[in-house]
């Protein structure tokens, strides 16, 4: 709202200024120095400015629980040994080449990889960066007591680093693990200015890396910015292109937006106009790109028995556990206007969990718009339409006469999408005789733990509406959401299988991708769920978000990725 | 009055006991925690989750946290940031200069133009200026504070320019240039987010003057003061003024505690790093060492500046006595 407050206000004043005859103020052009002393733009070098919602808590990736920490870290300590580019594809970067196979850096039988690192590489302090320091790293991901949140995964499996040299580390696992490359592509960290693995979360480090990234830190202002300067000692020859870096924490998002206007911050996290409202106000400024982002968003239903004390999936959930009455929900829902004008220009069609990626399954909708359709499917299922406008049992499956077509739609508070998306829903399907009834908690509610009473966790919802999103390597994600082994009980609290859905053919296909080594094996299996679960419809998918980015028109190089964040590839950046 | 402020002081010590348990339980029962988010990442694994729970202490028993936590209070040291990992102390002293500049200058522009505007109308009411005021400041008291400051980015930092350079005339975002840190830039700074702050104030505490001091004017010692000749200045200024201004010390030393509280709206919509914004993003993030330690010391300050009103009404009133 109050962006649409800034476009008035926007519109008042350009209007006011037209009245007036006035000429528009030129802007300054960007070679000549302001005399506000603002940072300027200077062609090969200068300083980029980034808006950025929050301030991070440190630029260790591995402690984030937020998004925003790698919105920074990017650009400084999270140069690893390879990193995934805007194609989806691996890419080395402190490693001379990725080992397969083929090129002898892994063996046979996938237990050994060994990874070799370009010649003379150098922490930003100008201390060698040798195969030791990716010794320490796995030390530090692999203890238990770092406190490290992510990034950990595969770390366990690795049973023993041999480093014949400085520039060369061999690395045996227990078993094959697919992830190899990935759990390298989030940065090193160096021994000699860190500290102790288990007292990660206290290191110094944290908050003032030494890296081996283009830019390190120069400035900490807290809640103000946080300025980076060109790594002296950057392994691309004559990059960074840039100077500097200043990440400046601006909370409001229409004070974020009249700083692209005036020409004082070149690059915007997320903003918060629609893409065609940005490029309208910063014509010739600066413009919107957006990249399929990795949240996914899904209405999830309960297949058992809300409120019956009971969490499995013994007891069928009176209404939703009828797969009719599941189908005709997929049936009501207006896909291409929830995409097109309820959420324009933020999101794009997904009909799966698997939406982007290597594992990306392009799957039709089996269930696509179609109003009849709903309507047939629960005239068959035995749900009658009452007086009220809404469908009552008579000869359901589960549910006694006489029941109504009412379900809960659970979803979390304060993200405007998500509640014009859920009002969008009640609205499909009232329009075919089931009452939806919006019931929006907390956040912490929602993700909420078992022995707090969750109400996904303990299983007493009818439908739950929320995004998720994976990584490169989403196995764990998957086998702990759709396994059969992972329904939420009090003996398994942990488990993630909210849906409490029993699929022998998921159970497998999980199995295997979750076992192969070969992507293709493995897409194949993760395809197989989605296959199922269009079919079996535990959820139903609606869209993804894209990840939305305003950056200047005079900044070349500038390459927003699914995979990336903000400050991603920021040693390409320069000047036009 | 000594024995009356020693005993207000010593009264608090309960006080402050009682809010301290209160606030704790207030800030733990809230739902969720510091981990929320990471609960929500797909790629963090619960086990993960609770080990660092466990790490932190976030599972011991509440009175063991509580006892904890007061422990390190009673020393003066508020314990560690959750999220940051860095001691709240030091987190807050960095704000405390960022907000008292901020929230200060707008407390003094605020009183040099309230006072006046508030005499002036009530020496001449229902006159021109009067009725200017009446509206200005009528204006002032409904408009958000988040309204006119964004009314104040598109009016002065986009819409005007510079005559001379064809930049912005008023910056935002954040209190200084980048790479300046002088007084004057940020003074430049200050300039949005202190009109921003005081119309509000400054509405409300001359509309306050204005009927405190109309009152005022119909006492028989203001009529006296005029009956022996007195100038009008001096009835205006050392008779009434004085007698009018009284409410308005009340109001203005419990308005105080925000000079360490901060103003979240302004800061937030100008980028400034105040208290307020410290507070804010500590609740949302349930980062409670940070939340506790602003909240006790705020609720602290409230009964100081209570005490303060108390004190500083009898020295101006010598009528009011102290039991």
């Amino acid at each position: 709202m109050k962006l649409k407050l800034l476009t008035l206000f926007v519109m008042m004043g350009l209007v006011l200024s037209a009245c007036g005859g006035a000429e528009e103020s030129k802007p300054a052009p960007a070679s000549e120095p302001a005399p506000s002393g603002e940072s300027q733009p200077q062609t090969g070098g200068g300083t980029v400015t980034l808006i950025i919602p929050e301030e991070p808590a440190n630029l260790n990736y591995f402690l984030a629980d937020a998004a925003i920490v790698r919105q920074v870290a990017e650009a400084t300590s999270m140069t690893g040994l390879a990193t995934i580019d805007e194609n989806g594809d691996f890419i080395p970067v402190l490693a001379e080449e990725l080992p397969t196979v083929e090129n002898g850096g892994m063996s046979e039988d996938y237990l050994t990889v060994t990874w070799k690192l370009k010649p003379n590489l150098k922490w930003s302090d100008g201390e060698p960066l040798t195969s030791d320091d990716i010794r320490f790293t796995i030390e530090v991901l692999s203890n238990p007591n770092s406190g490290a949140l992510v990034g950990t995964t595969g770390f366990d499996l690795i049973t023993s680093v041999e480093t014949p040299d400085d520039q060369t580390a061999i690395l045996t696992y227990s078993s094959p693990y697919p992830g190899y490359l990935d759990q390298f592509s989030y940065g090193l960290f160096p021994r000699h200015a860190t500290g102790e693995p288990a007292d990660m979360m206290n290191w110094a480090w944290n908050r003032n890396p030494v890296s081996a990234g283009p830019f390190v830190l120069s400035e900490w202002v807290s809640g103000e910015s946080i300025t980076m300067v060109r790594n002296p000692n950057y392994f691309e020859e004559g990059k960074p292109y840039l100077d500097s870096l200043v990440f400046r924490v601006v909370p409001e998002p229409a004070a974020q937006t009249a700083m692209m206007m005036n020409g004082e911050a070149q690059i915007h996290l997320w903003p918060g106009e629609t893409p065609e409202e940005y490029d309208a106000l910063l014509k010739g400024k600066a413009h919107y790109a957006t990249v399929p982002g990795i949240w996914n968003m899904a209405i999830d239903f309960n297949l058992s028995a809300p409120f019956d004390g009971d969490p499995t999936a013994s007891a069928p959930h009176p209404i939703l556990g009828d797969l009719r009455v599941r189908q005709a929900i997929a049936s009501a829902i207006d896909y291409d206007t929830l995409i097109n004008d309820v959420t324009s220009g933020i999101t794009s069609e997904s009909t799966n969990p698997f939406a982007y990626g290597w594992y990306k399954c392009d799957l039709p909708r089996p269930f696509p718009y179609n109003v009849e359709k709903a309507n047939q499917l629960l005239e068959e299922a035995g749900w009658v339409m009452g007086d009220d406008g809404i469908r009552v049992a008579k000869g359901a499956l589960y549910a006694k006469d006489g029941t109504r077509l009412s379900l809960e739609l659970q979803g979390y508070t304060a993200f405007d999408p998500l509640q014009r998306t859920e009002e969008f829903i009640v609205e499909n399907l009232k329009a075919v005789g089931i009452e939806a009834r919006i019931q929006n908690y907390d956040f912490s509610i929602i993700f909420g733990t078992f022995e707090d009473n969750s109400p996904r966790a303990v299983g007493d919802f009818d439908m739950l509406i929320f995004d998720r999103g994976f990584t490169t390597e989403p196995q764990s994600y998957n086998f702990d959401a759709y396994h059969s082994s992972r329904i939420p009980t009090a003996e398994n609290p942990t488990g993630g299988n909210y849906f409490r859905w029993v699929n022998p053919t998921v159970d497998s296909a999980l199995e295997t991708a979750g076992s192969s080594f070969d992507i293709e094996v493995r897409k194949e299996a993760y395809c197989k769920v989605a296959e199922q679960v269009t079919k079996d419809l535990p959820q139903v998918y609606l869209y993804v978000f894209l990840d939305g980015y305003g950056y200047a028109d005079n900044l070349e190089g500038y390459v927003p990725s699914t995979w990336g964040s903000m400050s991603w590839g920021a040693q390409n950046w320069k000047y036009k | 009055m000594t024995a009356y402020a020693v005993r207000r002081l010593l009264q608090t010590i309960p006080i402050l006991f009682i809010i301290s348990v209160i606030l704790f339980l207030l800030v733990r029962t809230a739902p969720g925690g510091p981990l929320t988010s990471a609960r929500r990442n797909p790629n963090v694994t619960k086990e993960q989750i609770e080990a660092l729970e466990e790490k932190l202490g976030l599972n011991d028993p509440l009175p063991v946290q509580y006892g904890r936590w007061m422990g390190g209070v009673l020393t003066g040291n508020l314990g560690e940031s959750i999220k940051f990992r860095r001691p709240v102390n030091e987190m807050i002293a960095e704000r405390i200069p960022n907000t008292l500049l901020l929230v200060g200058v707008s407390f003094l522009v605020t009183l040099l133009l309230a006072i006046p505007i508030g005499v002036l109308s009530a020496r001449k009411p229902y006159s021109f200026f009067d009725y200017a005021m009446t509206t200005v400041t009528f204006i002032g008291q409904s408009i958000p504070v988040y309204w006119l400051g964004l009314g104040l980015i598109v009016v002065f930092y986009i819409t005007l320019k510079n005559p001379f350079t064809g930049a912005h005339l008023f910056p935002v975002g954040g209190m200084n240039t980048q790479g300046k840190s002088d007084l004057l830039d940020t003074l430049w700074h200050l300039v949005l987010p202190v009109a921003a702050l005081s119309l509000g104030w400054i509405a409300w505490y001359s509309r306050f003057l204005r009927s405190s001091m109309m009152d005022v004017l119909h006492e028989d010692y203001v009529r006296t003061a005029k009956a022996k000749g007195a100038k009008e200045n001096v009835v205006y200024y050392k008779h009434a003024l004085r007698n009018a201004i009284l409410p308005l010390v009340t109001l203005i030393a419990l308005d105080l505690p925000s000079l360490f509280a901060g103003a979240l709206f302004v800061e937030t919509i100008f980028a400034w790093p105040g208290m307020g914004r410290l507070f804010w993003d500590a609740a949302k993030g349930r980062d409670y060492p940070v939340l506790l330690g602003v909240v006790m010391i705020t609720a602290a300050l409230i009964i100081a500046a209570n005490i303060l009103a108390d004190l500083a009404y009898g020295w101006l009133n010598p009528q009011v006595k102290y039991e």
